[in-house]
């Protein structure tokens, strides 16, 4: 479960894509006359209950009444004000024909999830093997979708060879699919032997979203077979919905992600395919992946180790939970590890160029943190599961440098210690100089000592006045080869930075590495207007309003991290118009030449500004 | 031939259907539909259980309830090998325990898996934080038994006491209840997948496992 949702009732809105579309929320025979249901229904209370003349009515706790139907052996509900027409069914009353209703299954996963796998083929061989598939035939043959004018999508002409196809199968036999969703949460499969359309199988599975990441499937079949019983039938279906389960649940986006970029749906998903263009035509956001949580995590790592290397300050080593390589880092990297509780944080990677096995981080207790480091000291253990990026470098060592002047504050240690063992091992110029509070302060001392001898100095404890003697110290007199590199606390930052200016140290040899922000970032400023060169489209940015926030508002995906103009993951092209820039991650001279900005923080101070997108 | 009164999604059930497939002994299933049909509360299985629970056995007239209770009966009287229910009285005694464990875990995590998947009104807050005891107690016992080299729940190889608590351990995330934090129970969930002849369920998988992926 997301960490953001919970029991309570809310009183947002429901989403206007799917406001006045109706959603099974139990059998008919679940509500007999003169009883009240309690269901929930897209994070509402809802009560519905059967008069004593059998008609049906229903309202959300407290608050107004809404629709509610039986239809096709089950109760529906809409919340809208404007219920559009239930789907049309004329089969279910068709004579011969029987209802047989499975069961009211609650799946951890967002419901849009159920419904694409529902739509998915491909799957068959391998999840429902001996069953609905085989391994030896695992290709899905095309097949035609379309949007009708009902907007129902369809998806015809699907084909599979199934061992057993239903509780009746009489052994192998080429099936015809046809696949039908009235509404986004709500598919129909009329499924039978090829060439007896009228004699299909039509399996319903209507899902009752409770959260965006959590639903109850209401799972029925109406088929022509008087020879098994209900309890067959059932057996036989409920076995399919139990091997997609674990499949559904493990879901690491238990909601659906629209953007392509998370998820790329291949030929054999076009019902899938047309089913994430619907939603996206229809501007579903209840229970789809929004674009902000989305950068990719795609790497899982064990936690092989967590020691402690100095007062607060905890190192993890993180291993390939199956052995083997992990994928290459170079020096002042970092990840972005997802924490327990749904943070994501930046830690710089602390390897040397023989740890290629392993990734360590370090990451100082922080009490005035957001929840980052408090989650890592006391929630994350060994043996623990972590999600991570791939390693990602905005502070790489500058390949020309012949001398490397490395100054680390505290935790800033982190991507400078990796710099100095890669430079040491290959017996580059290189020193270290470690400010710390205090001996006891000081992380990695065995690592320094045994890779570092003579290449490093300590300055602990040191007074404001003596840092400042000292910094100045080391950038004094430097030549045109040499680079400098420094993260840790912000006073040591700006220190070191007008120090080096002050000395004549021109700004592309000074590089720094920014955790947190300088001071909060200015919010809001002059209203713009925002042109998207691929596409030409123009929208206006508000003075209250971010470009992130207005491209997400218009269906432009952009990958975004910590959106406070540190972490650089949105960085764009500039191909018009002058940014006003407000982040950190640019430095003074890129910031001076205007092609690149980062648009979760920065405007604009031109009247019109044209990006790359 | 033995009768096993079956629903395939109760992990009580597939524990008699592995336990049987591990040695081999041939069955007839008879099913009897746990949700939501509620067979198992109606008149005809009442009849064979009084009890109304799942699963029980028919072998030729000797009728046999609780899975656990089946476990020892099975292998006392079909496993030759001796090997799933030891004779020597140190390891029956530890035997006995974790058939004991088995429904303590049957209480906590397949009662939180009931309530999440099939709506039973239990306080699943409760029985998620007893199956978090209990798994906290297993990983420690088998963490230990690693290093001593003792890889499986009684005795140094695996047993009737695996059998019983595997199911609703293996299945437990379905009711909420992740298995992230126990390294040493889910090194020892793939140990008894790669057991020959081992079988799944709906809700585990049994192809293509690496006995040993940690």
């Amino acid at each position: 479960m997301l960490e953001d949702t919970d029991n309570a009732v809310i009183d947002r809105p429901v989403d206007p894509a799917i406001a006045n579309d109706w959603f099974a929320v139990g059998q008919s025979g679940d509500a007999a006359r003169g009883q009240t249901l309690r269901r929930r229904l897209l994070q509402r209370e809802i009560e519905v209950r059967r008069d004593a003349s059998g008609a049906l009515s229903a309202r959300t706790t407290g608050a107004a009444p809404c629709a509610a139907r039986d239809h096709c052996g089950c109760i529906f509900i809409c919340l809208g004000p404007a219920p559009k027409p239930l789907f049309a069914l004329p089969e279910f009353d068709a004579p011969g024909r029987r209802f047989v209703y499975m069961g009211a299954i609650g799946v951890h996963t967002g419901g849009l999830r159920v419904v694409e796998n529902f739509l998915d083929m491909a799957h068959f061989p391998f999840v429902h093997s001996h069953i609905l598939g085989t391994e030896e035939a695992t290709e899905v043959r095309a097949y035609e979708v379309e949007l009708d004018e009902r907007q129902e999508l369809w998806a015809r002409g699907c084909k599979f060879v199934q061992p057993m196809a239903s509780a009746a199968s009489e052994g192998e036999a080429d099936v015809d699919y046809v696949y039908r969703v009235v509404n986004p949460f709500s598919p129909l499969l009329y499924k039978a032997p090829a060439g007896h359309a009228g004699e299909a199988d039509i399996i319903f599975l209507f899902v009752q979203p409770t959260e965006e990441d959590d639903c109850t499937v209401h799972f029925a079949i109406s088929l022509v077979d008087d020879s098994h019983s209900a309890g067959e039938i059932t057996v036989f279906q409920q076995t399919i919905l139990g091997q997609d389960k674990p499949i559904l649940e493990s879901h690491v986006y238990k909601r659906l992600p629209l953007d392509a970029r998370i998820e790329v749906p291949s030929r054999a998903d076009a019902g899938s395919s047309a089913y994430r263009r619907w939603l996206r035509q229809i501007g579903l956001r209840w229970g789809v992946e929004p674009m902000a949580a989305a950068a990719p995590a795609p790497l899982v790592v064990e936690v092989a180790d967590k020691r402690s290397v100095a007062d607060g300050v905890a190192a993890f080593t993180l291993r390939s939970p199956a052995g083997g390589p992990l994928p290459p880092m170079t020096p002042g990297a970092h990840l972005d590890v997802h924490l327990p509780g749904g943070w994501i944080r930046q830690y710089s990677l602390c390897n040397g160029p023989a740890d290629d096995g392993c990734y360590t981080i370090a990451v100082k207790r922080e009490d005035a943190s957001r929840g980052g480091s408090a989650a890592m000291h006391d929630a994350v253990r060994p043996g623990d599961l972590l999600r991570v990026s791939l390693p990602k470098n905005n502070f790489a060592l500058d390949r020309s440098a012949t001398r490397s002047l490395l100054i680390a504050g505290g935790i800033g240690i982190t991507p400078l210690l990796a710099m100095a063992r890669h430079l040491a091992a290959r017996d580059g110029d290189v020193h270290l100089h470690y400010f710390c509070r205090s001996e006891a302060h000081a992380a990695f001392r065995t690592e320094l000592d045994r890779e570092l001898a003579g290449r490093w100095t300590l300055h602990a404890g040191l007074t404001p006045e003596a840092t400042r003697n000292t910094v100045e110290g080391l950038l004094d007199g430097s030549d045109a080869g040499t680079h400098s590199y420094t993260c840790g606390p912000l006073p040591l930052m700006q220190l070191v930075e007008a120090t080096g200016t002050a000395a004549g140290w021109p700004r592309e040899r000074m590089h720094f590495e920014y955790f947190k922000l300088a001071g909060p970032v200015e919010a809001g400023g002059m209203p713009f207007e925002l042109t998207l060169a691929r596409s030409g489209r123009t929208v206006q940015v508000p003075a209250d309003r971010s470009i992130v926030d207005v491209l997400r508002s218009i269906d432009v995906a952009i990958d975004t991290n910590c959106e406070q103009g540190v972490c650089g993951t949105c960085l764009c092209t500039v191909v018009d118009g002058t940014p006003e820039h407000r982040d950190q991650y640019l430095s003074a001279g890129e910031k001076a030449g205007n092609m690149q900005m980062l648009p979760c923080v920065s405007r604009s101070r031109s009247q019109t500004l044209v990006l790359d997108l | 031939m033995i009768k096993l009164y079956n629903d395939e999604l109760s992990g009580n059930c597939y524990k008699l259907r592995l336990f049987m497939a591990l040695i081999a002994l041939p069955y007839a299933r008879v099913p009897v539909n746990f949700y939501p049909g509620r067979e198992h509360k109606g008149e005809a299985f009442l009849r064979i259980n009084p009890f109304g629970q799942l699963p029980a056995i028919d072998d030729e007239g000797y009728v046999l309830r609780d899975a656990q209770a089946i476990l020892v009966y099975l292998a006392s009287r079909y496993d030759g090998s001796e090997r799933w229910f030891p004779a020597d009285p140190k390891t029956r005694g530890r035997v006995a325990l974790w058939l004991a464990v088995a429904e303590d875990i049957t209480r906590s995590a397949s009662a939180a898996r009931l309530h999440d998947a099939f709506a039973y009104p239990f306080d699943v807050d409760a029985c998620r934080s007893a199956a978090h005891k209990l798994f906290a107690h297993i990983e420690d016992h088998l963490a230990e038994g690693e290093i001593e080299d003792c890889r499986w729940l009684a005795d140094n190889a695996p047993t009737i006491a695996d059998i019983a608590c595997f199911p609703y351990i293996a299945l437990a995330p379905e009711g909420g209840v992740m298995l992230d934090r126990y390294p040493a129970l889910r090194r020892w969930i793939a140990r008894v997948k790669a057991l020959p002849h081992f079988i799944g369920m709906p809700g585990i998988f049994a192809a293509g496992i690496d006995p040993e992926p940690f």
